[in-house]
């Protein structure tokens, strides 16, 4: 029993410490960050519905974790609408809700670094360290009948540092960084999409 | 410190893990436009025309596979494919790419999966070492799966290919497309060999009513 207490231990730390030492990396084009606050006059209708097709990549390769994916895509839905709320003329699509203007935005979390050190990494319980590199990639499509679509583009990165030490150190582990790039790679993709679609 | 079997299972993960050839996708390739037409041709004859596949031409690094079916409903054509095979070739690879994640075999996979990295983590906790198995369980369980899934999708691609008109001899040649160029056909972690994909290729003209095999 006392052998096992370290591992029972170990567990629960490393699903503590998973996701933390995030730095931010790059923004591109970084539009969020000079755009002033939102109007608060809300047009009646939305003039653009916002379709969002998520997707998670694992070392150049769609992820094959069935809950791991699913929880990504949750999670890409939920800081989309977020960033939604900022954007009176944008709103999801739904049935029987028609908008003159439909953007379809395809995102990437694409995880990069080394595989077989990261398998280490989470076999050892991450007593082994691993670095990854995670970008985030939007590519939009904003269409009207008749009229030839338009392509934005916009993209984020923050590297996510992993070992069982920075639990001792939580001033360390920007928990709120993923979230951040994947919103402001939504902001810069529906400001572009805003200046087209502003009569 | 680990445990002899743990190193064991730790090994034998690092060899599994480093040994699955992957795909990478190429962004924005000139020939996206036309993949994604061809699928788009595809869609409206099956159930739910309204998913979202993503479809790209992808770089083989070890050049083995022409045909790659992945995980979030991603099928991946090989650049040497896309730009050697016609267009009834490259619908029929579509439309089989299509047909595996119609028939739910990566959801059947990942359920297999998950039960058994479950009951692996129990046994863990009961024999040291055991926790880890499900890295090298995982791969055979996919090897064991796949070639019964194989055959179920390549009935459901015939069946596509009638409702778009299409004649199924334009499937076999296009197994035979790649065969004769030694490319594989690969589902998640399970690759079909050349000599399969041929061998698939008889099957489907036998099955097939003399009248049909011939372009319309």
């Amino acid at each position: 029993m006392q052998r096992r207490l370290p591992v029972c231990l170990a567990l629960p730390c490393a699903f503590l410490v998973s996701s933390c030492a995030n730095t931010h990396l790059t923004q591109h084009p970084g539009l969020a960050s000079s755009r002033p606050p939102a109007s608060p006059s809300a047009p009646a209708a939305p003039a653009v519905s916002v379709v969002l097709y998520p997707r998670k990549l694992k070392f150049n390769a769609p992820a094959t974790g069935f809950l791991g994916s699913h929880r990504s895509a949750y999670a890409m839905r939920g800081r989309l609408n977020t960033v939604l709320k900022e954007f009176p003329a944008f709103a999801l699509e739904r049935e029987g809700v028609s908008a003159p203007y439909r953007l379809v935005i395809e995102a990437t979390q694409s995880i990069d670094g080394n595989k077989s050190l990261s398998t280490l990494c989470g076999m050892s319980k991450y007593l082994i360290p691993c670095r990854e590199e995670h970008q985030i990639v939007m590519d939009a499509v904003l269409t009207r009948g008749g009229q030839s679509p338009k392509t934005y583009e916009a993209t984020g990165s923050y590297r996510v540092r992993k070992h069982l030490l920075w639990l001792l150190v939580p001033f360390k582990w920007h928990r709120d960084v993923p979230s951040r790039t994947a919103m402001d790679a939504f902001r810069d993709i529906l400001i572009q999409a805003e200046r087209d679609v502003a009569p | 410190m680990l445990p002899r079997s743990g190193w064991v299972s730790l090994a034998l993960a690092v060899l599994v893990c480093g040994c699955a050839p992957s795909m990478r996708e190429i962004r924005k390739h000139p020939q996206q436009a036309r993949l994604e037409a061809l699928l788009t041709e595809v869609l409206p004859h099956t159930r739910y025309p309204d998913k979202h596949y993503w479809i790209r031409v992808a770089e083989v690094p070890k050049g083995k596979e022409g045909l790659g079916s992945y995980a979030q409903r991603h099928i991946y054509l090989a650049e040497s494919v896309v730009k050697e095979a016609d267009d009834d070739i490259l619908r029929a690879l579509i439309v089989h790419g299509v047909a595996h994640h119609r028939m739910h075999h990566f959801n059947q996979r990942g359920m297999a999966g998950f039960v058994q990295q479950a009951a692996f983590k129990a046994g863990g906790q009961f024999v040291p070492g055991l926790s880890n198995a499900h890295h090298i369980g995982g791969p055979v369980t996919e090897q064991l799966i796949g070639p019964r899934q194989e055959g179920g999708a390549d009935r459901k691609t015939l069946e596509y290919l009638e409702e778009m008109g299409r004649p199924p001899e334009d499937f076999a040649r296009a197994l035979e497309f790649l065969a004769e160029r030694n490319l594989a056909e690969r589902v998640g972690g399970t690759a079909s060999s050349p000599a399969g994909l041929k061998s698939r290729a008889q099957r489907i003209r036998k099955r097939a009513p003399a009248g049909e095999t011939a372009a319309p």
